[in-house]
């Protein structure tokens, strides 16, 4: 065998081009080079532009759609994440169609959204979808659908094999956990449940998630400090006494205290922050405004 | 008197040069440590001599790396020795930029040997190697035109004037974000 002094690039097979595109995959401009480059490149940055998707504006959606990249490229796409999309009866058609190996499905205050599409899009990616991100409208964009206890039944059924299910700013109540707790499926890969900003919620549909045999592998919980609903210091303190093995996330908006009593929300800080030094399974997340760190920075994302 | 009783690996490039190495520099790359548990402890043995035991230590050949590129491996496996194991998630979301002082003089080598460092860091399954070598590239292209890149790596325009024409359409798409 001979040995060669010089390789060339392309003599690389296709997994170490791909690592090596996946470091500059966040820079566009990068990405569109490289698929100038050469054909073989352009494969690859095919593959590393369309395997994770976002839509963030109306625009860039109905592009994508009408010039065709959706049907050209959809086989590539494992996360999609619509945020603020107007979905017509269309694109659920071409989504049901395109779309069905995905690993993650983002829906973050989209509007025209439907129970049955949605049911029936998760049906036909269950074998691969691993997470699943759905935000309300929380109170003021009115247009967005409203994520509620209907809407969300038809759809966890087929949601049993996630690993992270994310339910933001929606209006669903303990009876959507009584069902992920008690469904006859066991959700045995589900490790995280995040119920941010979901104010109906309350302590005891969340203890019902720790019912023995249900839920193996769950080990992260995102929860809103809600004082009204059992979801206060002492809950918290409960529960991260009596399962040291789960991590809790509290997200606290200060604007729900700020008008009326903000002496009280500074006391309430306090012993919460305190909860989190004392135990450390409990992190805390202070929500400034309408949106956490995370969700500002997908929403900044979209102008 | 360091590493007395270290136990030794011989590893054997394919030039059939030999190299000495000790077991928990080997142990960086998975494959090795693998075939090692595979081997078992007791074929290996304890050094005590040197120069008495050296034909009893059983060599593993490694046809596919050639001496100078094991060097360079034995170097960055013998620097990084007590680095913790990375996992498996979050790889590649840290910046291309956060390359320490001495991995970046490690990687100032030129194209074909940081190309066969590649190979070598894939063969030999040394993921942090593989990351940073890889990381090193992804910099050689960052900000880079298209006819930038193929006169860096001596790559061929082999497209149509038509088909970069339909690429270039499809980019618009994707800068759009």
């Amino acid at each position: 065998m001979s040995v060669k002094t010089l390789r060339d690039i392309n003599s690389f097979p296709e997994g170490i081009l791909l690592k090596i595109f996946h470091h500059l995959r966040d820079l566009s401009r990068d990405i569109a080079s490289i698929s100038l480059t050469c054909k073989r490149w352009h494969a690859c940055a095919v593959i590393v532009n369309y395997s994770s998707v976002s839509f963030n504006s109306q625009d860039k959606w109905n592009t994508f759609v009408s010039s065709g990249l959706l049907n050209k490229y959809a086989h590539h796409i494992e996360s999609i994440l619509f945020s603020l999309i107007d979905l017509s009866s269309d694109d659920k058609e071409l989504l049901l169609n395109c779309c069905t190996s995905l690993t993650s499905i983002q829906l973050l205050k989209c509007k025209n959204l439907d129970s049955d599409f949605l049911r029936d899009w998760v049906k036909s990616n269950k074998k691969t979808l691993q997470s699943l991100r759905l935000w309300g409208p929380k109170l003021f964009a009115s247009s967005v659908t409203a994520v509620t206890d209907d809407f969300l039944a038809p759809v966890l059924v087929h949601c049993t094999n996630l690993k992270e299910l994310r339910i933001i700013g929606a209006g669903i109540t303990d009876a959507s956990l009584l069902r992920i707790a008690t469904s006859p499926n066991s959700w045995h890969a589900l490790e995280w449940i995040d119920l941010a900003g979901c104010l109906a919620v309350t302590g005891f549909g969340v203890a019902e998630l720790f019912s023995p045999g249900h839920l193996p592998a769950l080990k992260n919980l995102r929860l809103e400090f809600n004082n009204k609903n059992e979801m206060d210091v002492d809950f918290f303190e409960f529960l991260a006494n009596s399962f040291p093995n789960y991590n809790f996330h509290i997200v606290v908006a200060y604007w729900y205290y700020e008008p009326r009593a903000a002496a009280k929300y500074g006391n309430m800080m306090e012993q919460l922050a305190a909860l989190s030094r004392r135990k450390n399974n409990v992190s805390l997340e202070r929500r400034l405004g309408n949106t956490t760190t995370e969700e500002f920075t997908l929403y900044s994302a979209n102008s | 008197m360091a590493g007395a009783d270290q136990k030794m690996i011989r590893l054997t490039s394919s030039e059939g040069t030999e190299f000495l190495v000790e077991r928990a520099v080997v142990e960086k790359s998975v494959l090795l440590k693998n075939m090692l548990e595979d081997v078992g402890e007791s074929d290996l043995g304890t050094i005590a001599n040197l120069t008495l035991l050296f034909f009893f230590i059983p060599a593993i050949p490694l046809a596919n790396v050639t001496g100078p590129i094991l060097t360079k491996v034995i170097e960055y496996c013998t620097h990084h020795r007590d680095d913790p194991v990375v996992t498996q998630e979050d790889d590649g979301r840290k910046s291309s930029a956060d390359i320490d002082d001495w991995d970046k003089e490690f990687c100032k080598v030129d194209q074909g040997t940081l190309f066969e460092l590649i190979l070598a860091a894939n063969y030999l399954d040394i993921k942090p190697l593989l990351d940073l070598t890889c990381k090193t590239v992804a910099n050689m292209i960052r900000g880079k035109t298209p006819e930038e890149i193929r006169k860096t790596f001596n790559i061929e325009n082999d497209f149509t004037p038509e088909e970069e024409a339909q690429v270039k359409k499809e980019n618009e798409w994707c800068e759009e974000r």
